[in-house]
Order: C-alpha cells, then structure tokens, then sequence
C-alpha cells in the first residue's frame, strides 16, 4: 500500500468497570490499514465499540496489547499529534472560552505561530459557518454550533490524517452535507480521513472502503464492492405518461444499456437505476454477519 | 522551547478559567467588606483595630485561599477528565505531564492573585485607619501564598489518581493533618502504643502547613528572617515536583474514557 | 518516565533535606505568641455564631496542645497561652467542667509541671463555681487549691463550708474544713486531702496528679519525721553529727534517701532535713 498513514495491528482492549466483577467490554482484535488520502467509515450499530476504537487509536485509551503506527510515527511518539486532527464524539470544550479563543488556545499547543494562527482560525471560523459567533462564549454555542467548532480545532493543524467520531451527529441536514462536502474535498487535497458512523447512506456516499464493527470487533473492511459484492442486477424505476403511471422492474446488467434506451424511446420518464444487492444494513444485522 | 509554550499555554488558560468564572469578583467583595469593617472595628475595638485588622485580613487570606486551594486543586485535573474537555487536548502535541505541570501554574497564578487581592485590601484598610502595612505583614502574606499553592498541589496530586469528591476529601484531610504536624510528631508520647518512628515518618513526609504560619509573628512585628522564606519557597517547590512528578507517572497509563 | 523518577528522587530530598533548616530558623524566633494573635472569651462568643460549644472544644484542645507542647518542647514558664485558651474556652462553654478542674491543674502547678500560677488557677476554679452553683465538686476543689497552693487555710475553710451547702455534696466536706482549720498548712493535713481527691476522681491526668502529690506529701513527712527524731537526739545526747550518713549508722534514723532513693539534704547548723532537688518529688 503507498504511503500507509495509519495502521493498526492486533490491538485489544478490555475496559472494566473498577470495582464490578463483570467481565468488561472486549474491543479487538483491531486490524486496520489506511492509505494516503483515503476516507474510510467505521461503521457500526450504536454500542459497536466504535468510540472505543477510535479512542484507542488516539491513545485517549491504552491498548491492552498490539501496536499503532499514524502518518509514520509509532504511537508511544507524540510527534504524530502534530499531524493527525481528532473530532470526538460530542465534543468538550472550555465554555468560558470563546470560539476564537479556543482555536487560539489550540493552535499554541499545535506550536503554530501566533500571526498564522490569527489567520488560520478566521478562515477557519468561516469555512464551518461560525464567523458571526466567534467571538461569543462557548457555552452559548448550540449543539450544532459546538460541533463545527470541534471540526474547525481538528483541521487546525491541517492534518494529514483527520479522525472524526460520529462528525454528522447534532447537524442539521445542510450541516451533514457540509461535513460530506468537506471530507470529499480534504480527500482531494491528499488528507486520509477515517470516521465513524451509524448512518449507512453517510457512509456509501463518502466513503472509499468501510470498516464494519460489531461488539466490539471489526468484521471486514473494504469496498462496498467487496464487501456486497458486485451487482448482476439491477432495479429501474420510470414512469409514464406525464408521470400518472409508474413502473419498477429488474434488470440483468448485462442488458441494461439496450433496456435504457428502449424505455427512453418509449417516451418514459427514468427515474432511478440502483443496484440489486445486499445492504449494508444487512451486512450490520446480527443473524447475516458474514465472519471474516 | 516548544513545550514550555505550552505548559504556559495550559497555564494561561487555566487562570482565565479562575477569571471568567468570577472567582476574584468575590475575593474583591470580600477585600471591600475588609476595609469597610475598619472604620467600624475602630468603635468598638478599644485600641486594638490595627490587631484585629491584621488578624482579619490574614486569617481571611488564608482560610478563603485553603477553600478555594481545595476546591480549585482538587478540580484541576479530574473535572477535565470528568468532563471530557481533556479529549481535545490530549490528542495535540501537549504530554500528559505538561497537561499536569500546566495546569498547577495556572492554579499558583489563581491563588498569587488571591493573595496579592486581600493583601491589597489588608493594605486599604489598615490605611484607612492609619495603620501601616509592614514588610512583615508582606512576608506573612508571601507564606501564606506558599501554604496555599501546596494545598493545591496535594488536590492536583489526588486529582490525577481519582474522581473529584475522593479528591476533595482526600486533599481536606491532609490538609488537616498538615495543620497538626506537631501532633503527629509527637503522637508517641501520648498515645500508648504508637510507634514513635510512624510519627516521626508521618511528620516528614506529609506536608508540613505549620511552618508556613507566621501571621501572630507579623502582627506583633517579630522579625521574619527571610532565610526562612527561601527555605520554605524551596521546601514548597521541591514538594510540589515530587508530587507532581507522582502524578504525572500515576497519570501516564489512565484511560481517558 | 526516567526523568519523573528522577525529578521525584531529586525533589524528595530536598523536601527532607530543607526541613531541618526551617526548624532551625523557626526555633531562632522564639516560641509563637499563640493565643494572643486569638481574641478571647467575650469576643469569640459574640463572633460563634450559634457553635459556641464546639468552639469551645476546640479551645479547650489548643489549650491541652499547648500545654502538652510547651511540655515536650522543653519552653517551661512560657505557658503565656495556657491562660487565655482557658479563659476562652470557660467563656464559650460555662459548664465545661473539665475546662476548670484540669485548667486549675495546668496552671497552679510550679514550674516545670504547670504554669506557676496559682492564683490564676483558683481563679479559674472560682469562675467555675460561680458559674455552676450547683457543682460541689468544683467548689471543693476551689477550697482545696486555695489550700494548697495558696497556703490559705482560713480562706480554703470558708469555701469548703460553702461547699459542704450544696445539695448532694458529700459528708466529708464539713470535717475537711474543720481539719484544715485544726492544723493549717500542716503536711499531714495536705496528705490526708491528696489522698481524699486520689481516692475520688476518676482515672485520668487529675488522678495521677492527686497520686503524685500523695507521694510528694508522703516524702514530706517522711522529711519532717526524720528531723524530729534528730533533733530529740540532739536534744538528748548534745551530738552534732552533720551527716545523715552518720546519723543512720548510730542507729538515729531508719534512713537517709527519700522515697525515690535520693538522699535528704541536711542543714546541720539549723537541723532542718529537706527534699533535694534532685529528687523527683521536690517540689518548690
């Protein structure tokens, strides 16, 4: 694999609850690699042990055993912090603070000079819409609000691997798709981004492989291709004389492009070609997990 | 070069968090209420408002500075664990020991403000009853800022090792049995049966909040050397990085959960 | 990590290495001026707002801390503080009995015992007769202080009569009183009394003090026998034989060392015997 930024091999965790004789919440084994300028999703039913996942690899949690390597740096070297940007989920901040400051307060523990800094955290400010509030104290911030502040710290750095957990929780739908926007274009300009997630269609549409978990181990990674394997059918929808009657039928891929132009001499209107598969939801449910 | 930058960074913070939270807003109310007692005291007192004054003033420096010492030191580090606010930093160039040294010279810079405030107020007071502020009373106050910062260091201590009321309660009792050093040391002789080397071990190793008591001696204008001062600084700053430096390992290896 | 450990080894000394030093300069000043940096009674009782009697406590504890410290330091006739913490103590709470009984121990006691000052602490027992009407036991121990400490036997009369009026005050006290008027100041007087206390307050300081009293009349006596028989010798035979020594290998006395086993001085010219110095029992 070119230019591997994270990699993570055989990594367990069990975190008990101190003083509780129950055995405690297993996460592992964890194998993962991601390629430069790649976005996987973790993806995972709520309780999947995603967080703790993420956490591990951020070194917020200790791994009972196995080892991380991010952008090149073994985990025990700090020197990888200044190059990785990490949203957590619901994220903290000092509220007392305001939303400037913070990026301030950021960026000098990112060594970042202060005139950069200064300009870094407006363009910053205004990319995630909080221009108008920056100035205000954080524990006005709204849900929402708090989350686009927790994005503008994460790229604070410009990361070369951005880790986000749950990035689209508490936005509003133009929110959402700003968070996909913006993966897509960080992705362009050479930034791996590895997020979790519990909402499949976020994660199809960004997503260049999936990572998916289940209580607390990761079943399989890879394209929604490998993972669902490719399509030999597929479901048209069209509909007809002025959209009064409508029409959804299977074809072979094989056929496709002849059944296409057929119904569009017809005069039908199409209205969508998806693929006949396995759904993700599928994959997630318990009784189908295909065991890697 | 770097990481001094940002322990101060974490130590700027910190005392802005004493700022905005208005903790100083009440050290004034209570510095004010101070000079205002003065020109009461001053009836009632029969020659002994400059005394009573100075024993106000230190007495409230310090027992306000032990609450807030308490308080704010065994909050430092479990609040931001607790409250997950430690989440965002810890994954940025900021070790953990510089998270725990940053965060305690936020806290001395809080307690320094305290003090200096009701020194200030001690000051007003006793100038508007035509009494002195003695380089004495100076010293005193410099004690007990050196009082308070250990207090503080010892809830820092117990904050990194547990939630925050085990660390309230932890750091309470310590200062207490601090307060009792000669006790401790002495415990031999009165208790039948307790080992004399246990009390000597426990007044050399538990902070000794005793030494630092020097406001009868500069109220009634004793001499305070300060060769004793640079003493008790360096006993101060030497038991602070012991403690700290505990933490910091304690800390090392703590889930961030 | 290898630099913590060695921060903390290096920081742990110098905690251990700076206190000696402090002490030092701290024993250079002088012993504290403690309770006088404190207000008393009246003061403190206005500003208890409502926890007067655990103030109190905590008085009367600082008062015990002092005494004891001031005892274990080594600070004898410094126990400036004693009176102050107990007055305040007594202000805060009137019927802390024990803030009186002990207190009058502490204080009435010569140096190096106590603070060598019986009046404050007959004064301290009167305060808390006074103050308690109905304490017979308070009263009693006012007159037997005022007996013993202050070589009063007209006036430690009048207050144990006083006593013997109180509802439950025990049979004893009238004859007490009556004794001490019979043969005022007499040692055997005082052994009797000793003895009365030992036997009747329960175990503790003011016991063991009342023992050790018993044994420093006992010693008296055993003084003032010793100089009766030599001066009857004298008397007798003409013999000035100076030494005690001697007197014991003629046959005169029994025995020349005191109860501890340190031996009488002897003041041939006046043909006085006293306790010596050295003895644990003297008293002054």
């Amino acid at each position: 694999m070119p230019s591997e930024c994270l990699s993570a091999s055989d990594v367990f965790k069990t975190q008990k609850t101190p003083f509780s004789r129950r055995p405690g919440f297993k996460v592992g084994p964890l194998n993962l690699r991601m390629a430069q300028g790649e976005i996987v999703g973790l993806l995972g039913a709520n309780g999947a042990g995603k967080t703790t996942a993420l956490k591990l690899l951020m070194g917020l949690l200790v791994p009972d055993s196995g080892s991380i390597e991010l952008v090149g740096f073994k985990s025990s070297n700090i020197e990888w912090r200044s190059r990785v940007g990490y949203l957590p989920e619901q994220p903290a901040f000092y509220e007392y603070l305001t939303g400037r400051e913070f990026l301030h307060f950021a960026a000098e523990l990112f060594g970042i000079a202060s005139s950069t800094s200064r300009s870094r955290s407006a363009s910053l400010l205004e990319k995630v819409g909080l221009a108008a509030s920056a100035d205000r104290r954080i524990r006005t911030y709204s849900k929402g609000m708090q989350q686009r502040l927790g994005i503008a710290q994460a790229l604070l750095n410009e990361p070369r691997l951005l880790v986000l957990d749950e990035p689209m929780s508490g936005l509003d739908p133009m929110g959402r798709r700003f968070v996909r926007d913006l993966m897509l274009e960080l992705r362009s300009q050479g930034c791996s981004i590895l997020f979790s997630t519990h909402v499949i269609p976020d994660a199809e549409f960004v997503c260049d492989r999936i990572a998916l978990m289940r209580m607390g181990t990761l079943l399989a990674v890879g394209t929604l291709d490998e993972l669902l394997g490719i399509p030999s059918q597929f479901e048209v929808t069209c509909t007809r004389n002025a959209g009064t009657e409508r029409e959804t039928f299977p074809v072979a891929k094989d056929q496709l492009p002849e059944a296409i132009a057929k119904l569009l001499a017809q005069g039908a209107h199409l209205v969508s070609v998806s693929p006949l598969r396995a759904s993700v939801e599928d994959l997630l449910a318990p009784a189908r997990v295909p065991v890697a | 070069m770097s990481a001094l930058r940002r322990v101060w960074a974490v130590a700027y913070n910190t005392h802005l968090e004493s700022v905005r939270q208005r903790l100083f807003l009440g050290l004034l109310v209570v510095a004010l209420l101070l000079m205002s007692s003065a020109l009461v005291l001053k009836d009632i007192s029969v020659h002994q408002d400059l005394k009573i004054l100075m024993d106000i003033g230190l007495g409230s420096a310090e027992f306000f500075g032990t609450l807030i010492a308490l308080f704010l030191g065994s909050d430092l580090v479990s609040r931001d664990v607790e409250r997950r606010t430690l989440h965002l930093l810890l994954v940025k160039p900021l070790s953990r020991t510089e998270f725990i040294f940053g965060r305690y010279l936020g806290l001395c810079s809080t307690l320094a403000t305290c003090t200096v405030l009701l020194a200030l107020g001690l000051a007003m007071a006793l100038w508007a009853a035509h009494g002195v502020f003695s380089l004495g009373l100076l010293k005193a106050f410099y004690s007990i800022f050196l009082q308070l910062a250990l207090t503080g260091v010892v809830g820092a201590f117990l904050s990194c090792l547990g939630s925050r009321p085990l660390a309230l309660m932890g750091s309470t009792i310590i200062c207490i049995l601090g307060r009792m050093s000669d006790v401790l040391k002495n415990a031999s002789l009165v208790l039948e049966g307790f080992p004399d080397w246990l009390g000597q071990a426990l007044y050399r190793v538990l902070p000794n909040f005793q030494i630092f008591d020097l406001k009868s001696r500069a109220v009634y204008g004793d001499e305070i050397p300060t060769a004793l001062l640079s003493y008790l600084t360096m006993y101060d700053i030497a038991y602070s990085v012991f403690l700290l430096a505990l933490a910091a390992i304690a800390f090392r290896n703590r889930d961030l959960k | 990590m290898k630099s913590l450990l060695l921060a903390m080894a290096v920081a742990g000394g110098a905690v251990l290495a700076v206190q000696p030093p402090i002490e030092q300069a701290l024993t250079a000043m002088g012993p504290e001026p403690d309770a006088h940096s404190v207000w008393t009674g009246p003061v403190v009782r206005s500003l208890s707002v409502g926890f007067s009697d655990v103030l109190a406590d905590l008085y009367w504890l600082r008062a015990v801390q002092c005494y004891g410290r001031q005892k274990i330091d080594g600070t004898y006739g410094s126990f400036a503080d004693l009176e102050p913490l107990l007055q305040t103590a007594a202000a805060l709470d009137p019927r802390f009995e024990m803030v009186y009984r002990y207190g009058a121990v502490f204080l009435s006691e010569p140096t190096p015992v106590g603070a060598g000052k019986p009046k404050a602490g007959v004064a301290l027992l009167k305060q808390g007769a006074d103050a308690n009407p109905l304490n017979w036991r308070l009263r009693q121990e006012e007159g037997l202080f005022t007996f013993f400490y202050l070589n009063d036997p007209l006036g430690a009369a009048e207050i144990l009569k006083s006593a013997s009026l109180i509802p439950d005050a025990p049979f004893w006290m009238n004859s007490l009183a009556a004794q001490i008027l019979s043969n005022g100041g007499e040692i055997e007087a005082a052994l009797q009394m000793w003895t009365i206390l030992y036997e009747r307050s329960e175990p503790g300081l003011l016991r063991d003090n009342a023992a050790s009293q018993v044994r420093v009349a006992q010693n008296r006596l055993l003084a003032k026998r010793l100089q009766e028989k030599v001066k009857a010798y004298r008397e007798k035979s003409g013999d000035q034989t100076s030494s005690l020594e001697r007197l014991k290998e003629l046959g005169v006395i029994e025995t020349f060392v005191d109860l501890v086993g340190v031996p009488f001085e002897f003041d041939a010219a006046q043909g006085v015997v006293r306790v010596s110095r050295e003895s644990s029992l003297w008293r002054r």
